[in-house]
This record gives C-alpha cells, sequence and structure tokens, in this order.
C-alpha cells in the first residue's frame, strides 16, 4: 500500500504534459489579459462597476480582502497590475522565470476572482486551479527559455558528456526528472471536474437525461448568436440534439475513467479536446473556459506521443532530461 | 543513506516502457508533507463540493447527536476548510452548463435626464447597448454577459453598477441625471416538441419589463413618484408582481 502510494505521487516522469499544459495555459492568460485590457479598470477599480467607497452602498458586500488590490490601495494602480498579469502570461508561455510567473499569476488571478466577483467565468477559475499547483510543478523545466538558456550555457552538454563515465553524473542527470505527484495533483482535480460536475448536470436539468438539453443552448443568445443552426435541434425530430446532448454526457462522464488506463487514454483525452474544441468553435462567450480545459486535458497527454510530436512533426530536439534519461543504460544494480 | 528505488508501472507511461528509471527517494520528511498537502487538497475539494442537502443532514443530525460543543467545533472545522479552500482557490462548485436557461434575456439600461416635462430617457452607451465598436462587441466586451448575468439576482450588485454610470452619465443636454432605470426584455424559448413541429426557436412575443431604478443620490427625493430608492434596488419579487409590459418589441438589436 505504502510502496503503491509512493509510486503514484513520488515517481519520477517526464515534464514534458505538465509543460505543455502551460504553454496552452500561458497563451489563453496572455489571450485573457489582452482582452480584458480595455475594460481593466472598469471592473476592477475601485470606482469601477463596484463602487467601491460609495458611502450609502456597504462595500463588505463585494469587497474581499484576500487581494492583491486591496493591499495596495493607493499604492499601486490598478493598470500596473494589468501589466503584470500580461508579462508574467508571456514569461510563462515561454519558460521563462516560469516559477515566479506562476506564482504571480497564481496571486492575480486570485485578486480578480476576489475583487469582482460578479465577472468570474470559468477561465478564471480553472487557471486559478492550474496555476496553484503549478507553484510546485516542474512545468517550467523543458520547453522553456530556461531550458534553451541551460543548454546554451553548456550545463547539459558538459552533463551529457560525462555520461556513461561517470555514475554521480549519471545520477545527477536521473534527478533531474522531477516528481510526479504536483502533476498528479492537477490531473486528479481536472478529472474531478467532470466527476462532479456530470451528477450536478442531471440533478440540475433534467433534459441532460431526455437529451433536449442542446436544445436550449441552441436557442438561447445567452452565449451565441441566437437561433445560429437551427437545424442542430429542429431536424431530424430531433435527433441530432439528443446524440450531442447524450454525446457530450458520454464524453464528460467517461473521461475520468478511460483516463486512468493507458490503453484508453489517448481516446479520452482526444475525446475531451475535440468537445472542448468544438465548443470553443461554436459558441463564443465560453471560448476561454473551454480553452483553458483544453490546457487542462494536455496534463494527461503521453510524453511519447509528445517527443514524438516535436521531434517528427516540428523537426524539434528535445534536449531535455527525460528524453536524456532514455538513453541512458540501466544502472547497475538498480 | 538514501536508496534509489525502480520507478515505473501502471501510473507512468514513460516508465512503464523501460525499468531504467531510477532515482533516488526522498527523504521521509518530504514526502510526509507531501502527502499530508496531497490529502488536505483532495479533501478540501470533496468537501467543498458535497452537495449543501448533505450538510444541512449532518449538521441535524450533528446537533441532535452531540453536544453543543461537539457540534461548534465540528461546525468550525468545516469552517476551516472552507476558509482554507477559498484562500488557495480550491473553493470552486463545479457545476458546468448544468441549468439550461428556458428564456432568452436582456437589460434596456436608460438614464433619466431632467425634471417633470424636461424628462428625457437615454439609452445608456454601455456594453450590450449603443456606443460599441466591433472590437468591443466581439472581443473586449466578452465579460459582460456574465456581468449582466450574476446582477440578475443580485440588487445590490445592480445598484453598484448604476452609481457607477451615474458618475459615468451625470448629465445629458445639459440636463443633470436622476435615475438608472433598468428595464428587463425576455423571449421564451419554445420547448423541444413546439419547436420542432412549428420550426421555429423562439416564442413571437418579446416583452419588456421595468425591472430596476436607482435614483442619484442628490435626487433621491424624487423617488416618490417614481419607485426605487437613492442606493437600493427594488426586490425582484416586488419588481415582476404585478407590473404591465411597458411595450412589445418585435425583435431587440443589442
Amino acid at each position: 500500500m505504502i510502496k503503491a502510494w509512493n509510486r503514484f505521487w513520488f515517481s519520477r516522469e517526464s515534464p514534458l504534459p505538465a509543460a505543455i499544459c502551460r504553454i496552452g495555459l500561458g497563451l489563453l492568460l496572455v489571450a485573457l489579459f489582452a482582452a480584458l485590457g480595455p475594460n481593466w479598470h472598469r471592473y476592477y477599480a475601485r470606482e469601477g462597476v463596484l463602487s467601491i467607497g460609495t458611502p450609502h452602498l456597504d462595500d463588505s458586500r463585494v469587497v474581499d480582502a484576500w487581494c492583491l488590490f486591496v493591499w495596495t490601495e493607493g499604492l499601486v494602480s490598478i493598470r500596473a497590475y494589468w501589466w503584470v498579469g500580461l508579462l508574467s502570461s508571456i514569461c510563462l508561455t515561454v519558460g521563462l522565470l516560469t516559477r515566479t510567473a506562476t506564482v504571480t499569476l497564481f496571486a492575480l488571478i486570485t485578486s480578480i476572482v476576489h475583487r469582482n466577483a460578479y465577472t468570474v467565468n470559468g477561465e478564471e477559475l480553472v487557471s486559478r486551479m492550474l496555476l496553484f499547483y503549478g507553484c510546485f510543478s516542474p512545468w517550467g523545466q523543458v520547453l522553456s527559455v530556461n531550458a534553451l538558456l541551460r543548454r546554451w550555457r553548456g550545463q547539459v552538454r558538459s552533463r551529457r558528456s560525462q555520461l556513461g563515465r561517470d555514475d554521480a553524473s549519471r545520477s545527477a542527470v536521473r534527478e533531474r526528472l522531477p516528481m510526479v505527484w504536483a502533476t498528479r495533483m492537477m490531473q486528479i482535480n481536472f478529472a474531478l471536474i467532470y466527476v462532479i460536475s456530470v451528477p450536478h448536470k442531471f440533478v440540475d436539468d433534467i433534459d441532460w437525461l431526455t437529451g433536449d438539453a442542446l436544445h436550449w443552448t441552441i436557442a438561447s443568445d445567452m452565449w451565441w448568436t441566437r437561433g445560429f443552426m437551427p437545424e442542430l435541434t429542429l431536424a431530424a425530430g430531433g435527433l441530432i440534439r439528443k446524440s450531442m446532448t447524450w454525446g457530450t454526457i458520454a464524453v464528460e462522464a467517461l473521461f475520468p475513467i478511460l483516463v486512468c488506463f493507458a490503453r484508453s487514454r489517448r481516446v479520452a483525452v482526444a475525446s475531451i479536446v475535440a468537445l472542448h474544441l468544438g465548443i470553443a468553435a461554436f459558441i463564443p462567450g465560453v471560448t476561454l473556459f473551454t480553452l483553458s480545459m483544453v490546457a487542462g486535458a494536455c496534463l494527461f497527454l503521453p510524453a511519447d506521443v509528445i517527443e514524438h510530436c516535436l521531434t517528427r512533426i516540428l523537426a524539434y530536439d528535445i534536449h531535455d532530461s527525460a528524453a536524456e534519461l532514455r538513453r541512458v543504460p540501466t544502472v547497475p544494480g538498480a | 543513506m538514501r536508496q534509489p528505488i525502480p520507478l515505473g508501472g501502471e501510473t507512468s507511461d514513460i516508465a512503464a516502457k523501460s525499468d531504467q528509471f531510477v532515482a533516488h527517494d526522498p527523504s521521509p520528511w518530504v514526502r510526509t508533507i507531501i502527502g499530508v498537502f496531497v490529502v488536505v487538497n483532495l479533501t478540501t475539494i470533496a468537501i467543498v463540493n458535497l452537495p449543501d442537502a448533505l450538510f444541512e443532514c449532518a449538521s441535524t443530525t450533528i446537533s441532535r447527536g452531540f453536544s453543543p460543543q461537539t457540534a461548534y467545533q465540528m461546525e468550525f472545522g468545516r469552517w476551516t476548510v472552507r476558509r482554507y479552500a477559498h484562500l488557495v482557490g480550491l473553493d470552486n462548485r463545479w457545476q458546468m452548463f448544468g441549468r439550461q436557461s428556458r428564456f432568452n434575456w436582456w437589460y434596456v439600461i436608460r438614464g433619466e435626464y431632467g425634471h417633470n416635462e424636461a424628462t428625457r430617457l437615454v439609452l445608456l452607451p454601455i456594453p450590450h447597448q449603443t456606443g460599441r465598436d466591433f472590437w468591443q462587441r466581439n472581443l473586449f466586451d466578452f465579460k459582460e454577459r456574465k456581468f449582466l448575468l450574476n446582477l440578475y439576482n443580485n440588487p445590490f450588485g445592480r445598484a453598484c453598477y448604476s452609481h457607477y454610470l451615474t458618475e459615468l452619465y451625470p448629465t445629458y443636454d445639459e440636463q443633470p441625471l436622476v435615475r438608472i432605470r433598468w428595464d428587463l426584455g425576455y423571449q421564451m424559448i419554445l420547448p423541444p416538441d413546439q419547436a420542432v413541429a412549428t420550426g421555429r426557436l423562439l416564442d413571437a412575443r418579446c416583452e419588456v419589463r421595468p425591472f430596476d431604478s436607482y435614483y442619484v443620490p442628490e435626487h433621491s427625493a424624487a423617488k416618490a413618484s417614481g419607485g426605487g430608492s437613492a442606493g437600493s434596488a427594488i426586490p425582484v419579487s416586488q419588481r415582476m408582481a404585478g407590473v404591465d409590459s411597458l411595450s412589445v418589441l418585435p425583435e431587440w438589436t443589442p
């Protein structure tokens, strides 16, 4: 039992899936901050839509003290935080000062959520969860500017040249493979989103069972252009709509199960990514949220698939620790 | 001395392929600390996402079966977990698109300028109304829909937003702003069977009804004639009960 626990949480694995998740999340946050730019002051400033400090409006109903904006009121301008957020998102994407960028973004997204709860959408909540675990994650170890800098400085080259000659050096490289626990936490929390939300769907709206739920989505103007593609619900006596509704439920409900097994993992990841990309393409109102789910799903991508894609398709040679280790012969007696 | 352990097995794609992955075991202290962190966080997520009904049932059982002191301690424990979840951002209740809306709705937010005969109602140039360019409509106002949705059941939030609008648009044609008036437009979505039978998704009628009012504080004396109050909003229950529709619009153009 203890052995299994240790193996599950403390094994050392390639950080590539986490790095892909980091890049996806970083791009998403760049888009989020860029799109928030013109309305940043409106949503988060004291004199913005919350009218904080208005004598006859009780601040305590909207102000959450767990917020950078509150702590630095009068010292740092709200706009400065936007720049910090944008630059940190770029740093996270390219993997420059990754840990610092992750912690900064976590603090900033938490502040956004706590400052104006009325504007909170799924993308902030998923990002915040990933960033929280990302603070402990080695997701900047590969596919990052920092990794490139290390290589340029010759650290990797010098270590590689010693491989096969120096057991101590080999061991040092091996130790560079990170422990997997932080990535595991992200994976589990991500899978729990579906474990928790699917039963909620059935409880909150019986139409998820009858297959009619997407009828209301298609007819709604809440998140997309009202009445866009009405044939999706009207054609074939509603069969397309029912198929889509049940298909959505099937993909979401089976994902946490199928992703646990190596054989079905690729299908599960491909299905969930396809579902969310489809939602992102057709329902613009939830694009950022559903793309944040795509970024989260990347955590489950098998490292060898990522390596294959990067080396074969992009002709990119990964000289990360995982790839190096794969070429290292077994240590005698290990 | 730390012992090297072989890695791999069912949890690892890479490690499953080969046994050459060898790493040094983290120290027991590190493992214990991480283990506690893992358990605390997973427990927190589970507790935060348990149904409210379950907690109400548990509270009733606790209050009956335990001493007040024990019941208080257990309640305090639950509060602590929730507080921790709030601080680290694990307090999300994951409900993706659970309840689907049965109608389309929109606000008509207007400023009432001037007094008596000179009163003018002006549609304010805010997101989802007028005065927005292409990029604002299609890119930068992406959060506005969620913002307005969250104001739907939140009179206090509407009051805050209204106050913001009074600061933003205090005059029009040299007339002072007296109040921010909210009307709610809505159009029912036809049920699936009816939609298939008629070939239409939406009911033909759009209705717009009074929804809320916010008086500029210095003009709050005018509230007696128009309803609402300075710095407060009319509760939803009052606003919808027995209010005749002001008008019937054929189509709403945001």
